[in-house]
C-alpha cells in the first residue's frame, strides 16, 4: 500500500463524507481527492518528476494536505516545513533535500522573499489567494487560480512499490544541522495500520490533528485517518496551546480519537476545565512524545472514563515502535508507566555496551528492526542507511511480564513540550554568534537553558536571543540565557556539563509567576 | 493604573521572564517575534499575565502580533481595552 492511493476509494464510495475539517475550509472525500488530483497534474505539468521533493511550507489545513498527497501522487516525496521556523532554517533544509518546488502561502512567501529565495527553489506555488509578488531572477511562482484551474483527472504515482521514499521530516541534529530522516511507504503505513487496526478507527470516527506535519505524530492523525475514510478535524495552534479553547472544540466537533503529546492533554486539565465539563465523545487518547507525569495521568483517565489510553514510543526513525495499553488508571504506587512491547511487527532488542543482551531488569541500549525503521538519513542526497537493527540511543530495562521501561538518554538529545531537540544543534547556533566563545544548553524543567560564556563583555541577552530567532524554530530558542564569566569544566579541561546545570539551577532566580495555561511553567 | 505603570510592569516582566534580568538593549519598541521572545506558546503567557495584572482579558483574536509586537504595542492594547470597560455599562 502507499500513501498516494489513499482517499481515492473513499471518493468514490461515500464522496460526501467530510474528509478535512477546519481551520476555515473544509473538504469532502471527493473534494480532497480532487484537489490532491489538480496539485499532482500540475505539480507534474511543471516538471515534478518522481522522487523529486517538494515542499510543503503551508499552515496545517485542508490545503496544506491537499499539497502533500499532491505531491505523492506526482510520485514526488514530500517534505513538510515548518511554518514558524525562520527562512534561515528553511534555507538549510532546502540546500540538503534538493528542493526546487515549494508550496507555500502568501504571508510565508513574502518572508521568504525578504530574507532572499534560496537555489534550489525554483518553482514556487501559492495554496492560497494572495498577491503575487515579482520573484527574484530564475524564480517561478505558480499563482493559486492556475494550479485551482488544473486538472482533476486521477493521477496516481508511476511506482507501486511501498518502499519509495515517501517523504522526510526534518529533526534536530546532533552535528549541529537538521537532518533529514527517510521514510517509505512502508514505514509510515506499517505504523498507521497498526494503529488504525488497534482502537478499530471507522469512517464515523472524528480523528483530532494537533500535531505539526513536520512531527512524526501526524503521521497518524493523517494516513490512519484517510485509510479509514474517518474524518480529521485540524485544530489550529493556538486553540491547541489554550486548554478551554481546545475542549470548547472537542465537544462541539464531538472529536472520538486524540493523539498528542502529553502537555497538549495537561492544557485541558489545568485551566482548560476538563475535570468540571469532561469529554464524553473521546474514545480513544494516544500520547508520545514524553512521560506523562502519573499525577496528571492518573487525573485524565479518571475524568476520561470511556475513553482508552494508550502511550506510543518510538524516536522519528522508527516511528512507533512500542505501546502500551492502558487498562485501567494506574495505582498511585506506580512511580512510571511501561512504554509498552513491541508492536507494528517490530521486533526488539536491548544490549549492553558491548552488543550483549541483558538480562530482564537490567538497563541497556534499545534497538529496533521491523518495517517501521526508516530508510535511512538524506544527509545531502547520500544517503547514510539505517542500521539494522536500529540503535535508538535509548536506555531501558524490560520487567518480567515483557514490559519495557524507559531509562533516559546515551546522549545529548532532550524533549521540550514533546518537541525532539540535539543540544547541539542549539549549541552551534549560539556559538556562530562571533560575541560567543563557548555556549552549554540542556533542558530544565520543561524549559530550555542556555549557559554562555561571552567573549564580548558587552553582549546582551536580548542579542544572543535575537541572534537564535534568525536560526532556529522557536521551540529551540533557549527560554532562559545565562552569561556566565566561566564555565566549569572537568579535569580534561572539557566543559562539565553537570556541574554548569548544578551551577545554574543554584542561581535560578525567583520563576515567572506560573500560568494555568503554560504547563512548561508548572512543576508536576 | 497610568500609562507609565503599565509600560513598566509590562517591560519588567518580559525582562525578568525571558531576559533572565538583563535589561540591555531591550527598548519599549524592540520587536519581541524578532527578538525570539515571543512564539505561539509564549504569547499566551503573557496574555495571561496581562489579565492577572490589569484585568485586560483580551478576546482571542486581540492576541495577534499586531497587538503583541513590542512592549508599546502591549501597553496600548492594555489601554484600550481598560478604556472600553470602563465606558461600557
Amino acid at each position: 500500500m502507499r500513501i498516494d492511493r489513499l482517499v481515492a476509494p473513499f471518493a468514490r464510495t461515500s464522496p460526501e463524507h467530510i474528509a478535512v475539517d477546519g481551520p476555515g475550509e473544509s473538504l469532502t472525500y471527493a473534494q480532497l481527492d480532487q484537489l490532491a488530483n489538480r496539485f499532482a497534474n500540475y505539480f507534474r505539468a511543471h516538471g515534478v518528476a518522481p522522487g523529486d521533493r517538494v515542499g510543503v511550507h503551508v499552515p496545517r489545513g485542508a490545503r496544506a494536505i491537499a499539497a502533500l498527497l499532491g505531491a505523492s501522487r506526482a510520485g514526488a516525496v514530500y517534505v513538510p516545513l515548518d511554518p514558524s521556523s525562520p527562512p534561515a532554517r528553511m534555507k538549510v533544509i532546502a540546500a540538503d533535500c534538493g528542493l526546487q518546488h515549494v508550496v507555500i502561502t502568501p504571508t510565508l512567501l513574502s518572508n521568504w522573499l525578504a530574507a532572499g529565495v534560496c537555489a534550489p527553489v525554483c518553482h514556487l506555488y501559492l495554496a492560497t489567494d494572495g498577491n503575487t509578488p515579482t520573484p527574484p531572477a530564475g524564480v517561478i511562482i505558480h499563482p493559486w487560480a492556475d494550479i485551482a484551474a488544473a486538472s482533476p483527472a486521477p493521477a496516481v504515482a508511476g511506482s507501486d512499490s511501498p518502499d519509495d521514499l515517501a517523504y522526510l521530516l526534518y529533526t534536530s541534529g546532533s552535528t549541529g544541522t537538521p537532518k533529514g530522516v527517510m521514510i517509505s511507504h512502508r514505514n509510515a503505513l506499517a505504523f498507521a495500520e497498526w494503529a488504525a487496526q488497534t482502537i478499530a478507527l471507522a469512517p464515523a470516527d472524528r480523528v483530532a490533528s494537533v500535531a505539526p506535519f513536520h512531527f512524526d505524530l501526524s503521521v497518524f492523525d493523517l494516513w490512519a485517518t484517510f485509510s479509514r475514510g474517518a474524518t480529521l478535524i485540524v485544530v489550529d495552534e493556538s486553540t491547541v496551546l489554550s486548554g478551554r479553547r481546545m475542549l470548547d472544540r472537542i465537544h462541539a466537533q464531538n472529536i472520538t480519537v486524540w493523539y498528542s503529546v502529553p502537555s497538549a492533554l495537561m492544557l485541558m486539565l489545568d485551566g482548560g476545565g476538563l475535570e468540571e465539563r469532561g469529554a464524553p465523545s473521546l474514545r480513544v487518547v494516544f500520547f508520545a512524545g514524553e512521560v506523562f507525569p502519573m499525577r496528571h495521568l492518573r487525573r485524565a483517565m479518571a475524568v476520561l472514563p470511556r475513553a482508552r489510553f494508550h502511550n506510543l514510543f518510538g524516536p522519528t526513525e522508527t516511528n512507533v515502535c512500542l505501546a502500551h495499553a492502558l487498562p485501567e488508571i494506574p495505582a498511585e504506587t506506580e512511580a512510571a508507566i511501561p512504554i509498552g512491547q513491541p508492536s507494528c511487527g517490530d521486533s526488539i532488542a536491548i544490549v549492553d555496551e558491548q552488543g550483549r543482551p541483558v538480562t530482564d531488569g537490567e538497563i541497556g541500549e534499545l534497538l529496533v528492526d521491523g518495517p517501521t525503521v526508516m530508510l535511512g538519513y538524506w544527509n545531502g542526497g547520500q544517503p547514510l542507511p539505517a542500521r539494522h537493527p536500529y540503535p535508538t540511543g535509548d536506555f531501558v530495562a524490560r520487567r518480567p511480564n515483557g514490559d519495557i521501561m524507559y531509562h533516559g538518554r546515551r546522549d545529548h538529545m532532550v524533549k521540550v513540550r514533546g518537541f525532539r531537540i540535539e543540544l547541539a544543534e542549539v549549541e552551534a547556533a549560539l556559538t556562530q554568534h562571533p560575541g560567543i566563545r563557548e555556549a552549554v544548553a540542556f533542558a530544565k524543567e520543561g524549559h530550555l537553558v542556555a549557559a554562555v560564556l561571552p567573549s564580548d563583555p558587552g553582549l546582551s541577552v536580548l542579542a544572543i536571543k535575537r541572534h537564535c530567532s534568525a536560526r532556529l524554530p522557536p521551540y529551540m530558542i533557549p527560554s532562559d540565557v545565562r552569561l556566565l564569566a566561566q564555565l566549569p569544566r572537568t579535569s580534561s579541561g572539557k566543559v562539565d556539563r553537570i556541574a554548569v546545570q548544578t551551577s545554574i539551577a543554584d542561581c535560578i532566580p525567583s520563576s515567572p509567576k506560573p500560568s494555568a495555561e503554560v504547563p512548561g511553567e508548572r512543576n508536576p | 493604573m497610568n500609562e507609565v505603570l503599565i509600560r513598566k510592569t509590562i517591560h519588567d516582566y518580559i525582562v525578568a521572564t525571558w531576559l533572565s534580568g538583563d535589561e540591555r538593549d531591550f527598548s519599549d519598541d524592540a520587536d519581541l517575534l524578532q527578538a525570539g521572545i515571543l512564539d505561539s506558546f509564549t504569547t499566551l503567557n503573557l496574555a495571561a499575565f496581562l489579565d492577572e495584572s490589569f484585568r485586560a482579558a483580551l478576546d482571542p483574536t486581540e492576541i495577534n502580533p499586531h497587538n503583541f509586537r513590542s512592549v508599546n504595542a502591549l501597553t496600548q492594547t492594555v489601554l484600550a481595552k481598560l478604556a472600553l470597560a470602563s465606558t461600557s455599562p
